[in-house]
């Protein structure tokens, strides 16, 4: 066996190993920490994007982690999807991992630094370990690493309002692990399997359908709280604006969209559409995400625009994209899907950059107020230039990512003919168009014209800006992606 | 170009050179254009079927030529009206410049629709560029209108995807009645036409326009009546020629209601326009019911009624940014901008009053100048469609103009007392990158009137154009 | 308003659930789907395979060893979470005694206690250890380890517990568990077969069988000690004097 074909599980174990040796390292040098911790995401991503040719070529990588065969072992499934997501976590959370090198550096007590470097890279191995899974208690054991540490990353700053929002957080967090753990242990005692492909199989043979359908809503409910959906999307205003930007950065980019891959593999995997028995239930429950998604969409637009504080207005808006992509999803189409999939990077990329720049508005001058970002545009012009664009993306212009995946959402609904949908997802643009441009407006058209220039450290702009660029870049150049999600989209499809 | 803060004048320099370049890179391709024949360059592909593509056809080719006449004219007139923040101004504009030819030279309607919303987003810093409370307030009205406009369009821009199959532009129309049905149609045109009425002010859709246009400094608005407005027409253009195409207009039977709503922004904003005492904002409410003229003239669907709209592009570019240019000189010698105000100033600034005064006349229609042109054909046109209703409509709206510009000219030359003579003869008129463009502009109005059908003037282009889709 | 739709959604989850247990498979029957699928396989070869003559314990370290590997993560990253938020133990301040009332404990229960810390680590030991034959194992152990020092520390205070145990040392053994995972998975890769392999191909099957007794031995000793340890470092990191609050909001 070669050794490339271990990456699939390298991309997961070697950042876990680099985090449980960071306070080691931390406790030597606490400097090497940084450097410590990127050698290990940047290992991480040399092993995702190496994975693409094989998964290109074969459609599905699996591994099986002590050789045992998947129902009786675990397995790792790379599938698109999976890939998919991967490459998103590895680009986006290296990226942001950079940029919090300077931010906590200052805004954390020294003691904590190593911690937060080692906290941030569980995160990061466990988000990947989530959507490489092909087990679905694996699954769950990965989410609650990347829970936990998300709480403790939302905390950690120690202030009496980031413990609480932490504490919101993380009530209905573990609220919704026991809801998953709940829904697996019904799955369980119906079929006897935890891996997905096996459950599958094993739920169209029939049985105990009342369970199983009741184990889907449960896996709905608790997903939908990862992902923050609309009617139980209320701890993510408050754990959003108030944790470290960085950190809001990787909540928003990537972790709810955890939300968002366990609803996929759940009812695309192991409930395949169409499946025997709980028909009924499933085009229900997708029927309900579809609405609550489209309600998130509008709504959380508009707590978007009344908001005060630059960071409450951002985390509003990641519910309304999580609406997005749900109502993408939901179409049920092969441009749907696309379309939400293609929100997920869109998303990823906008509103990283978003909080990003949040964070060296706040690094340097420790605004949040949205009118007082006056005259940014002036004195930190590349910061404020890479929010202006990539609030077009946000907004869903062209030529930007964001735009393409409204495109393929619009689509997707159209194919379905619901009109309605399509009404509320333009609706939703031009409210985050107001928003977004609302602040624009504030950076670049008020204020003085005679700021020298006073830009944030390197490390926190270019990061900043190059996920700017990337929303360009994909709003342009779309078909490097769009021909494997809808490879995704038709996989997923097909169960 | 785009960080020359610290040396504006460099920026200046690149920016006029930049501007003459892409005239001079326009001009080569004016034997094609005449020939009718069209070249597609394909840039990148975005999606399946969907792809950033240019072509040059004659009607582009057209529209991109006075784009980059008029943008010269404004960009050497802006030299000396511009005064702060010039780095941002002209880094704007000749990023609104290569929108506006990315519109026109698009070869489908996805890249049309990208340059479209870059161009909309990139006109907001023109408009507010004076950064006034009354600017901003403009400024914000222009964007909620043009942003839900491009979420409209948006919308339809899917619709035609998913229903036609393709975006690209072919020369006839890519919709088919057999396969689409009626009903859907009608809801993509009205579509289409809501999205680009709003930037094209429609009547009931202008609302941004008064606002804007007394807001922006002048060769901003000189550009957003001109050229910028067109745009919207032109979108309205690329739909009906490309996207619909006659034939199915006129089984859809939509001419009708589009002309009288043509007609009812001809003569209620000229009424309008009768009404404001402050000069940008009547020279606004003018082009509400100027651009109403080629929507009127495309909508005839007939011959010369095109041929009319098509040249009332380029007449009413060349006198409206004769008017703004002359409004601009006025504001920035007198300081004047009502009406009412300008008694006498004829003898101030005689040169651009009369510049004015050959635009006013242009406006009415007067012959010998290009606006006569237009009418002329838009008459012809209304008789071939056999509409000949619409003559009143013209009549009526000459009249009116005659009634809102005339007066303008009455009291600046001959009502008020005369300055004193010492400066009149100290003081020149203005400066001279001002000055020049204007008078540009108003030989321009004569010279389209005169010599209608001379070679690489815009007849001789509409001609091919009215040609090819007749 | 509020409280009365959170009542009713409760109330609805709640419904559903009995309702789902109502119509789960009979309890303990043997025909039930969890009872015929992989449970038989594990039952029935689960010591010749996983070397574990205990059933769990084979479930565990090797047929779904990367779950435990997670687990372990679990527990790690909860005690990253305690000391990123609430810091390490702070002995440094006026800490004297640790306990609220700031009472020494008496002679009788700080005798009894040191008599009795020995015993229950010895004890947990063979709890580590005898793992793979009878129910235990690393977790459990690590369990009882914990709950020694806890018993230490009530009865000798902080600075003395922190004084046997220095941090220096803790940091290391904390990430033992995780490190001992991966270190056995990654030996699998070098032998050329999948991560967490416990049986390496190529050598005699004397010399595998050693090598996969070793390796369960030390990720089960590295659970365990990491876990005590862990249970250890956190309950030091909440021990609080009164006046020692979380950090005031800074806006």
């Amino acid at each position: 066996m070669s050794f490339s074909s271990h990456y699939s599980i390298l991309l997961v174990a070697v950042p876990l190993a680099f985090a449980a040796l960071c306070p080691i390292v931390g406790m030597w040098k606490r400097e090497l920490c940084f450097p410590f911790s990127v050698a290990g995401a940047a290992a991480a991503c040399f092993f995702i994007f190496s994975l693409w040719g094989k998964v290109i070529s074969k459609g599905v990588v699996s591994y099986t982690p002590g050789g045992w065969k998947p129902p009786l072992g675990i397995q790792i499934r790379i599938d698109y999807v999976g890939l998919f997501m991967a490459s998103i976590i590895g680009a986006v959370g290296l990226a942001v991992l950079v940029y919090s090198w300077r931010y906590v550096s200052r805004e954390l007590d020294a003691e904590k630094i190593p911690y937060y470097y080692t906290l941030y890279m569980l995160l990061f191995a466990s988000m990947l370990g989530f959507v490489v899974t092909g087990d679905i208690f694996n699954m769950f054991v990965f989410m609650e690493i990347f829970s936990i540490s998300s709480y403790a990353l939302v905390a950690i700053t120690g202030q009496r309002r980031a413990v609480r929002a932490a504490f919101k957080y993380l009530l209905m967090g573990a609220t919704s692990s026991v809801m998953v753990l709940l829904g697996i242990a019904f799955l369980y005692s119906t079929v006897g399997s935890l891996n997905m492909e096996d459950i599958a199989g094993r739920l169209a043979m029939g049985g105990y359908t009342s369970v199983a359908s009741i184990a889907l809503v449960l896996f709905l409910i608790g997903f939908a709280v990862k992902a923050a959906l609309f009617p139980v999307h209320i701890w993510l205003p408050d754990a959003h604006s108030i944790a470290p930007s960085p950190i809001s950065a990787v909540l928003s980019a990537l972790v709810i969209k955890m939300g968002v891959l366990g609803i996929l593999r759940i009812f695309f995997t192991v409930y395949t559409p169409g499946f025997a028995g709980i028909e009924g239930t499933w085009t229900a429950l997708l029927q309900a995400i579809a609405w609550c998604a489209a309600i998130s969409i509008v709504l959380a637009s508009i707590m978007a625009i009344i908001q005060r504080d630059f960071k409450v207005m951002i985390a509003y808006s990641s519910i309304a994209h999580i609406g997005y992509i749900l109502l993408g999803i939901c179409m049920l189409t092969d441009k749907g899907l696309t379309g939400g999939l293609y929100n997920i990077l869109a998303h990823a990329l906008g509103k990283g950059c978003f909080f990003l720049v949040a964070g060296i508005i706040i690094y340097k001058h420790d605004l949040r107020r949205i009118t007082s970002l006056r005259g940014l545009g002036r004195s930190m012009p590349v910061t404020a230039g890479a929010f202006a664009v990539a609030s077009l993306s946000i907004v869903g212009l062209p030529p930007s990512a964001g735009f393409i995946a409204k495109w393929y959402i619009l689509w997707g609904c159209l194919q379905k003919q619901h009109y309605v949908f399509m009404v509320m997802v333009l609706l939703g643009s031009l409210l985050s168009a107001i928003y977004c441009f609302r602040v624009v407006y504030y950076m670049f058209f008020v204020g003085s014209h005679s700021a020298e220039i006073d830009e944030g450290p390197a490390t926190m702009i270019v990061p900043a800006a190059s996920f700017a660029a990337a929303t360009l870049f994909f709003g342009i150049f779309a078909t490097l992606v769009l021909p494997s999600l809808s490879s995704a989209a038709q996989a997923l499809l097909a169960g | 170009m785009l960080w020359n803060r610290r040396r504006p004048g460099l920026a200046k320099v690149v920016y006029i050179g930049s501007t003459v370049a892409t005239i001079l890179a326009i001009l080569p391709l004016y034997p094609r254009a005449l020939d009718g024949a069209i070249t597609t360059q394909r840039l990148v592909s975005i999606a399946p079927r969907i792809s950033l593509a240019f072509r040059v056809d004659t009607v582009g080719f057209y529209f991109a030529l006075l784009l980059g006449v008029l943008w010269l004219l404004c960009s050497i007139y802006s030299l000396g009206y511009i005064q702060k923040n010039e780095t941002r101004y002209y880094c704007f504009l000749s990023l609104n410049l290569s929108f506006c030819l990315g519109v026109a030279l698009s070869a489908n309607m996805f890249t049309l629709f990208i340059f479209y919303e870059l161009m909309t987003l990139f006109t907001y810093p023109l408009i507010i560029h004076e950064e006034t409370e009354q600017a901003r307030k403009a400024g914000l009205k222009y964007l909620v209108y043009s942003v839900s406009a491009g979420a409209v369009i948006m919308l339809g821009l899917i619709l035609q995807y998913y229903y036609g199959g393709t975006l690209s532009f072919l020369g006839h129309g890519t919709l088919k009645l057999s396969q689409v049905g009626k009903p859907i149609l009608l809801t993509i045109f009205s579509i289409y036409m809501l999205g680009f009425g709003v930037k094209a002010c429609i009547m009931p859709l202008h609302g941004w326009v008064p606002d804007a246009h007394p807001a922006a400094p002048a060769p901003a608005s000189a550009l957003l009546s001109g050229v910028i407005l067109k745009v919207g027409i032109f979108g309205i253009i690329r739909v009906m020629f490309d996207v619909f195409g006659i034939e199915l207009l006129k089984t859809l039977g939509v001419a009708l209601p589009m002309l009288i709503v043509a007609s009812f922004s001809i003569i209620v904003g000229s009424l309008f326009a009768l009404t404001q005492d402050e000069l940008k904002r009547r020279l606004a409410y003018s082009s509400v019911a100027q651009v109403a003229y080629i929507v009127l003239g495309l909508f005839l669907l007939a011959p010369d009624g095109a041929i009319g709209g098509l040249l009332h592009i380029a007449h009413h570019a060349f006198m409206k940014g004769c008017l703004f240019l002359a409004a601009g000189v006025i504001i920035h010698e007198t300081g004047k901008k009502k009406v009412s105000e300008m008694s006498g100033i004829g003898s101030r600034i005689p040169l651009t009053m009369a510049a004015f005064a050959v635009g006013a006349l242009g406006m009415m229609g007067i012959p010998l100048t290009c606006g006569f042109i237009t009418k002329w054909f838009l008459g012809l046109g209304t008789i071939q469609a056999h509409h000949p209703c619409f003559i009143a409509v013209l009549l009526i709206s000459s009249l009116l103009n005659a009634v809102y510009f005339l007066p303008i000219v009455y009291v600046a030359f001959f009502k008020g007392e005369s300055p004193e003579g010492e400066s009149r003869l100290l003081r020149r008129e203005t400066k001279r990158s001002m000055l020049v463009p204007v008078m540009i502009c108003a030989g321009m109005i004569i010279i389209l009137g005169v010599f209608v059908t001379v070679k690489g003037f815009p007849y001789s282009l509409v001609e091919v154009v009215v040609k090819a889709v007749f | 308003m509020r409280k009365a739709i959170m009542l009713l959604a409760l109330a609805g989850i709640g419904v559903m659930l009995i309702y789902a247990v109502g119509e789960m498979p009979p309890m303990g029957d043997s025909g039930n789907p969890d009872k015929t699928h992989v449970a038989p396989r594990y039952l029935e070869h689960g010591e010749e395979e996983a070397g574990a003559s205990n059933v769990v314990t084979a479930v565990i370290l090797n047929y779904r060893g990367y779950d435990t590997m997670g687990e372990v993560a679990v527990i790690f990253c909860a005690l990253c979470a305690v000391v990123a938020v609430l810091g390490r133990e702070k002995t440094g301040l006026s800490r004297t005694h640790m306990d609220v009332s700031r009472v020494k404990a008496s002679v009788v229960v700080r005798t009894t206690v040191r008599f009795l810390v020995p015993v229950i680590i010895f004890f947990a030991i063979y709890i580590i250890l005898h793992g793979e034959e009878t129910p235990g194992g690393g977790f459990q152990g690590g369990a009882i380890i914990g709950a020694s020092i806890i018993l230490f520390t009530l009865a000798f205070g902080l600075p003395e517990s922190t004084r046997k145990i220095p941090l220096k040392s803790r940091v290391p053994l904390e990430s033992f568990a995780v490190i001992a995972f991966l270190a056995a998975g990654f030996t699998g890769i070098l032998f050329g077969a999948n991560f967490l392999t416990y049986i390496m191909p190529g050598l005699s099957e004397h010399a595998a069988e050693t090598i996969r007794q070793v390796m369960m031995m030390v990720i089960e000793i590295g659970i365990g000690f990491a876990g005590g340890i862990i249970f250890t470092s956190i309950m030091f990191a909440m021990i609080r004097e009164d006046k020692y609050e979380l950090q005031p909001d800074s806006s």
